[in-house]
């Protein structure tokens, strides 16, 4: 029933990017030897920021009347779009506020990991109030954790993904060899495609529940088939510039191949999930 | 309990002429892509067999519904702006000076009844006529039906006239939003579980 909605599609999936950087830099941020982090800090920082950005100015698309944003922080006491409104700008607040602290001081990081801690955490809740605001009664396609599951594992898959390309592709510029904590990273990435085999295996809505006078879209099963075959490259893609490091030296752009791969993966996936609205009744 | 104002609508007398539906247009002023009042046309039922006879439980009835003015409005709690409440009667209405289009409301409704105006770029839906409601006259939609099935009250003094709520198909159980409608059901309506709307084409929001 529902025509997809593009903007919410990339304003979604960017938010969520940009969250899952965060939850991706803090391994290093929080590194008790900080040698060759601090570029790769910085450039994570400035991406979720420079996203954050763009979601926010995706997400007007989507209204039809953007005079009136003016008001949509009115209800925070039922409205759940409100809730994720006042998450996005603290979000995004908290962003720019650490790039301008970047950018004016450039401190050592101990003092203002913190900080970069409390960001995150804002991402985190930002994503909570998203998938809250789809789990909407009346809809049972969306109505359940599935969407929560999918809208964090979307997190974790990309943003994870995006700092990995990030390490290779700095690690081989200023020739430090990756530590640990690319392992920790490409764990992240391989439990987030887990989890959502999984979600899609177990936790999906019965769509016929309910009284619905009009049928779901069908799914579009060529669409379907690139989500998961990007994926399944995205997946090998991981393994490929891991043990191939060395060898693309002069190739690094293919260090974010495995993002790329994934980021299309979850744009389709998302496109799907706004096509498979079905509500109860009319 | 507090003042709630409620239409009534007896499906076992509807024709389906659509009166309903093009005097609200008319009285709104409501362009082709909008309609706050539509006309549901059910049918449905097969032959069944019953040891060695065939019987059949075929039926076709009609559902003529706008916003049912909920007592507990899914479309009111969604809306982050606050642009929609209740009045005193218990309408609800939209404060378009208020509403940013997004749509959120037209999600939440298991009624249908919020339209995005594409010309505005804001929400609209039924308002009960409120305008005439306050003259002491009915509703456009109520005035205009030939076939006398709709009628707007109280929502206490339509339930001792008529009963509760007799909730048909394709409308949502009533735990949702409780609704604020009294429906009369088609005698057929009860029969069968394949009911289908078959005028969905006509019917579907246009802005989904």
């Amino acid at each position: 029933m529902l025509h997809t909605e593009w903007s919410l599609v990339f304003f979604t999936t960017i938010s969520q990017l940009a969250a899952g950087i965060m939850i991706a830099v803090l391994p290093f941020v929080f590194a008790k030897n900080q040698k060759g982090y601090a570029q790769l800090n910085h450039t994570a920082l400035y991406f979720a920021a420079g996203l954050m950005l763009v979601a926010l100015v995706l997400s007007f698309f989507h209204l039809n009347n953007p005079v009136n944003a003016i008001y949509a922080l009115s209800n925070l006491e039922s409205s759940w779009l409100s809730r994720e409104i006042l998450f996005v700008s603290l979000f995004l607040f908290c962003l720019v506020l650490v790039i301008l602290i970047l950018y004016f001081k450039n401190p050592e990081i101990k003092y203002y990991r913190t900080f970069i801690l409390v960001t995150t955490i804002m991402g985190i809740i930002l994503i909570y109030t998203m998938s809250r605001l789809y789990m909407i009664p009346t809809v049972p396609a969306w109505n359940s954790v599935s969407t929560m599951i999918a809208f964090y594992s979307t997190a974790l898959l990309i943003g994870p993904a995006f700092v990995l390309g990030l390490t290779y592709h700095q690690g081989i510029k200023k020739k430090i060899r990756p530590g640990n904590k690319t392992n920790v990273l490409i764990s992240i990435t391989l439990i987030a495609m887990a989890v959502i085999l999984i979600n899609v295996l177990f936790f999906n809505q019965d769509v016929t529940e309910g009284n619905g006078a009009f049928e779901p879209q069908p799914i579009n099963e060529s669409f379907m088939f690139i989500r998961w075959l990007t994926m399944l490259l995205g997946a090998l893609s991981v393994f490929y510039i891991t043990y191939k490091r060395e060898k693309l030296r002069s190739l690094s752009l293919v260090f974010y191949l495995p993002f790329a791969l994934f980021l299309i993966s979850e744009l389709l996936a998302r496109a799907a999930f706004y096509a498979s609205f079905y509500r109860i009744g009319l | 309990m507090a003042k709630q104002k409620a239409f009534y609508f007896d499906s076992s007398r509807c024709s389906g002429c659509k009166t309903c539906q093009i005097a609200c247009k008319d009285k709104h002023n409501l362009n082709n892509t909008i309609k706050w009042r539509r006309v549901y046309e059910v049918c449905g039922g097969d032959w069944v067999q019953n040891n060695q006879t065939w019987v059949s439980n075929l039926g076709a009835y009609n559902v003529s519904l706008s916003c049912n003015h909920c007592q507990d409005p899914i479309c009111m709690s969604s809306c982050p702006n606050k642009a929609i409440y209740k009045t005193e009667d218990g309408v609800v209405l939209i404060d378009q000076s208020k509403c940013m289009g997004c749509q959120y409301c037209e999600w939440a409704c298991p009624y249908d009844a919020l339209t995005l105006d594409p010309e505005k770029g804001m929400m609209t839906k039924c308002t009960m006529c409120y305008d005439y409601l306050e003259e002491g006259k009915e509703p456009a939609c109520v005035t205009a039906c030939p076939m006398r099935v709709l009628e707007i009250g109280d929502l206490d003094q339509l339930e001792r006239k008529y009963g509760k709520h007799d909730n048909v198909f394709p409308l949502p159980p009533v735990h949702h939003t409780k609704p604020s409608i009294v429906i009369r059901k088609h005698p057929s309506a009860g029969k069968s579980k394949s009911w289908k709307v078959i005028n969905q084409e006509e019917v579907k929001n246009a802005s989904h």
